[in-house]
């Protein structure tokens, strides 16, 4: 036995190259990805950053202009409209969202026997693409065959839900579209949080006397502080780069009604040839993200230390 | 050649400074047991020893070779981790055969292995079974038969028993003083739990704060600590510590205490080559284990040093072997060891024996021991 | 009083409504996926003479089978079929490979921190919230220079680069709830990085691969932005050939067809959710909530 052991404790000894490949190993490993996030994230922004200052159009050219192009930007009354439906939209779906998500969870939470099913049910929007999510409801909300005409058949023969063709209301279409898709998953986040609540506490608060509902606005609900706060963080994200829904649904229409900065984004840079322009645009929703995340972000970091 | 010797080893953690200056070597066959409260650097020390953990500057042998720079694979040394980190993917057998496997061992040789620890440790009947399947003590088990395969220079246990209950802990901890008599490895174990420390060792070292306090044998600990912290940390319950003087007496020393009777006294120091002179009227604290205060009987008054002296029971807490009293001597607390048959009632006066052979003094200011 | 009257859980009335508020909002949910069953199934004639909600009274799959083949994009009439070849095309090799090199990225992250790591880390993160729009001339430049323009490859390897932060996000958070020890013990054991992963680490990943591939392959099949910017005429993924289908102005309107087609390009993550919803969910709040 000994003698095997030996032999191979002695061919372990000349491993200087051996260890110092695994010291490297885990850098090397990462060095791709870190090269990628460099270039690809923090490199492109940076290129973005520089197109945002020239004068480019259909094609990318280097002569500076300085701040004009974000000067021009809230010159230009489409982007106006654009960022104005942005604090609109996303006021409405931040809000809408984590109230529907609040009181399903609550309710939910209730021992209800059918909590599985209703539960998938409440997410599997989620799961679809926004430009599906887009189609279904632009064909609910068609004025012609959709909403409308169900509710006139049914009776209520002035019933009027015509807010996709109407200009001053179509932002208020992508808003029951994005709440359809993202509020159960705002009621998944919250019940997660319900289930973390100690239960003693509520045990407590009964022996107390204190009854159900009281029990949940002034003891379980200030527990999901910090639910609501990350919640609050993942909606705005999304309503920032919200840009398929409003393709699929009103295509930032009637005109440019609809128009979220994402769609002016893009429509300016690939379509419309103005780079400059578009790339100014895609900065500032860089700043709207940073500004939100880089707190929340930080405060993440800081806790788990 | 020392099984395993530690130079001068140092740790920093930018600039906390976890291990300080550290020496120390055992003989082959060896148990080691480093001892301290959390955080004194005894779990650093071992991950340098085994090399997961690069050190500062020092260096560290192992049979006589220098490792230092040594990866921890390349070192000889198994270690069983507090956590015991069995290989949840892997059934006990797999997981035992690990280490050989890894070191290019053939299979019939890591079978005949596997059965030969199993066979040792009476795991034969686990090998099938995943380490989810097991219990706390089975697991340890494992643990220490992925250890026993790899036939190491060094066994290096991390904290073993602190995950198992009271009673599979003592018996555990038996197992592991009969295996080390049987197979006469070396091992170096830490703890925090001075018992573990006292039943398992050879020698022991006492850390605190990243520096080497005392390395001795158990029983040279145990009477003769160094310091204060030693004296307080090894020894259940914990040595008393009374504040007194030292007064001359004669040609002898000896210490005034005050009982709560009210009365002074002198009790005699133990002769120990080293002149107490310079600290005749200065105060100093007495070190005295509990079991040397303890209940008068005839013979116990005839040996020397022994003073007795009327006390007060004050708190009694009976343990069922014997109990433990509390005293009152210069205004501290005292705990004195009584049969449980000669207990006075709580209240009442009660005399009480000082053995006197193996009392300790250390210096207030310092807390190092000066007699 | 007994226990059991102590459980918190209305009962009586307050119970029934509970289950009323719920079943509603369950049916406001489930409306759009109803409405665009019942219209996919409906000849256009039932359409245009009933409601959203009407049963179908003469079922056809009619034009199922022709969003499927011979529906028109302009004057293109191919129907799906081929833009739901190419978003398979994309997202296998794109989900494989970012969940693989995420799996590796977390594990060293976790397992072998360097001075650095955390630095690395925080980076990565910050990848995961930047809008895509930030970056999406530049990276058609590139892909331009690279001879990837309008292709899948291309496609792949932006939802690779892109993907990279979350799945490291998901097995970096996994492994760093596996013991430390157990790498320490493989190591003393002489196993290498290599070896502790594929030996230690790997056969407990399944959960997290699970969440992960689920994770991935929804995000790269729903994506529509990088596919309308980087996608030709033959490498469309089923998104954009979805949206384009249904925003083709000429000829007769086909509502059925459109919901059909807007089903087939729901179908594959709808599959998904349906056999591994728990997995979903769970990587939904994975990669939400501990950003």
């Amino acid at each position: 036995m000994a003698t095997a052991i030996d032999a191979v404790r002695a061919s372990a000894r000349d491993t200087g190259f051996r260890d110092t490949l695994q010291r490297w190993l885990p850098k090397l490993v990462l060095a791709p990805t870190a090269l990628c996030a460099l270039v690809f994230i923090y490199g492109y922004i940076g290129w973005t950053a520089l197109l945002s200052m020239t004068n480019s159009k259909m094609l990318p050219s280097y002569t500076f202009v300085g701040f004009d192009q974000y000067v021009r930007l809230f010159e230009n009354e489409r982007w106006l409209v654009a960022a104005k439906n942005l604090v609109l939209f996303g006021g409405l779906f931040i809000g809408v969202c984590l109230l529907v998500g609040v009181l399903l969870a609550v309710l939910l939470d209730q021992k209800i026997r059918s909590e599985g099913a209703l539960r998938a049910i409440y997410l599997y929007p989620m799961a679809l693409s926004f430009i599906v999510t887009g189609t279904a409801w632009k064909w609910i909300l068609d004025p012609g065959l959709g909403l409308q005409k169900l509710g006139q058949e049914l009776g209520w023969s002035s019933f009027r839900f015509d807010w996709i063709t109407d200009p001053d209301r179509a932002v208020y279409t992508l808003v029951i579209a994005a709440v359809w898709q993202s509020s159960g998953f705002v009621m998944a986040l919250f019940l997660a949080g319900l289930r973390g609540v100690d239960p003693s506490i509520v045990k407590a608060a009964q022996l107390d006397g204190a009854s159900l509902p009281r029990i949940y606005w002034r003891i379980v609900l200030p527990c999901l502080r910090p639910v609501v706060f990350s919640a609050v963080m993942i909606l705005s994200h999304i309503a920032i780069k919200s840009f398929d829904l409003v393709m699929a649904l009103t295509g930032g229409g009637p005109g440019y009604s609809s128009d979220l900065p994402a769609t002016f984004m893009y429509a300016h840079t690939f379509t419309r040839g103005q780079m400059g322009l578009g790339s100014a645009s895609a900065m500032l929703m860089l700043g709207a993200v940073l500004a939100i995340i880089v707190p929340y972000l930080y405060s993440e970091l800081r806790g788990k230390r | 050649m020392s099984a395993l010797e530690i130079r001068k080893v140092n740790k920093r953690y930018g600039s906390v400074h976890v291990l300080k200056e550290i020496d120390l070597s055992i003989e082959s066959g060896e148990f080691l047991i480093l001892v301290g409260p959390s955080g004194c650097g005894k779990s650093t020390l071992m991950n340098a020893i085994a090399g997961l953990d690069e050190i500062s500057d020092g260096s560290i042998h192992i049979g006589g070779r220098d490792v230092t720079h040594v990866g921890p694979k390349d070192r000889d040394i198994a270690m069983v981790f507090q956590s015991y980190a069995l290989y949840p993917s892997m059934n006990v057998a797999e997981n035992i055969a690990f280490g050989l496997e890894m070191r290019g061992v053939d299979k019939a040789r890591r079978a005949q292995e596997v059965a030969r620890v199993a066979k040792l440790l009476q795991i034969d009947h686990l090998l099938e079974r995943k380490p989810a399947a097991l219990s706390g003590g089975q697991r340890q088990r494992v643990a220490m038969g992925r250890a026993l395969a790899r036939q190491p220079q060094i066994y290096l246990f991390d904290e073993p028993l602190s995950n198992l209950d009271a009673k599979l802990r003592v018996e555990m901890r038996t197992e592991i003083k009969k295996l080390h008599q049987r197979l006469g490895t070396t091992i170096v174990y830490v703890t925090h739990d001075q018992i573990e420390a006292m039943t398992l060792a050879n020698r022991i070292a006492v850390m605190k704060d990243g520096v080497l306090q005392q390395f001795a044998t158990p029983q040279q600990i145990y009477d003769e600590p160094v310091n204060m912290f030693v004296a307080g940390f090894m020894g259940s319950p914990a040595m008393n510590f009374i504040r007194t003087r030292v007064v001359r007496a004669g040609s002898h020393y000896g210490v005034s205490v005050r009982n709560g009777a009210g009365r002074d006294v002198v009790l005699p120091l133990p002769e120990r080559g080293n002149g107490l002179s310079a600290w005749v009227d200065r105060e100093v604290v007495l070190g005295l284990r509990p079991e040397q205060i303890t209940h008068v009987t005839p013979h116990r008054l005839e040996r020397p040093l022994v003073t007795e002296l009327p006390c007060t029971v004050e708190v009694a807490e009976p343990t069922g072997p014997d109990t433990l009293i509390l005293i009152r001597m210069n205004d501290q607390e005292v705990a004195a060891r009584i049969e449980p048959h000669a207990q006075a009632p709580v209240g009442s006066p009660m005399p009480l024996a000082f053995d006197m052979s193996k009392a300790v003094l250390f210096d207030p200011a310092t807390q190092q021991r000066c007699h | 009083m007994s226990l059991e009257s102590l459980s918190h859980a209305p009962r009586g009335h307050a119970r029934t409504l509970i289950h009323l508020v719920l079943i509603a909002w369950a049916g406001f949910y489930l409306l759009p996926l109803v409405v665009m069953l019942l219209t996919s199934v409906k000849p256009l004639e039932e359409i245009r003479s009933g409601t959203l909600l009407s049963l179908p009274h003469a079922l056809t799959f009619e034009p199922w089978i022709k969003a499927w083949s011979s529906a028109c994009t302009g004057a293109d009439c191919r129907g799906l079929e081929r833009f739901f070849v190419n978003s398979f095309a994309m997202a296998i090799p794109a989900v494989l490979i970012s969940t693989a090199i995420g799996a590796v990225n977390g594990y060293a992250l976790t397992k072998w921190r360097f001075k650095g790591s955390d630095l690395l880390f925080g980076l990565l993160l910050l990848g995961c919230f930047i809008p895509f729009q930030v970056v999406l001339l530049p990276m058609a430049q590139t892909l331009g220079w690279l001879g990837l323009a309008n292709t899948i490859p291309g496609l792949v390897l932006v939802h690779v680069i892109y993907g990279l932060a979350f799945t490291t996000l998901f097995f970096r958070n996994f492994y760093a709830g596996i013991p430390d020890e157990l790498i320490r013990a493989a190591q003393l054991d002489g196993a290498g990085f290599f070896t502790i992963f594929v030996r230690i680490l790997l056969p407990i990943s399944a959960p997290i691969i699970v969440v992960c591939v689920i994770w991935q392959f929804t995000q790269v099949w729903n994506d529509f932005l990088f596919g309308v910017a980087y996608s030709g005429n033959e490498t469309k993924p089923v998104t954009v050939g979805l949206n384009n289908l249904v925003n083709t102005s000429t000829g007769v309107k086909e509502y059925n067809v459109d919901m059909a087609a807007a089903l087939i390009a729901a179908l594959p993550t709808l599959v998904v959710y349906v056999l591994a919803g728990k997995y979903f969910v769970r990587g939904l709040t994975a990669g939400a909530v501990k950003g």
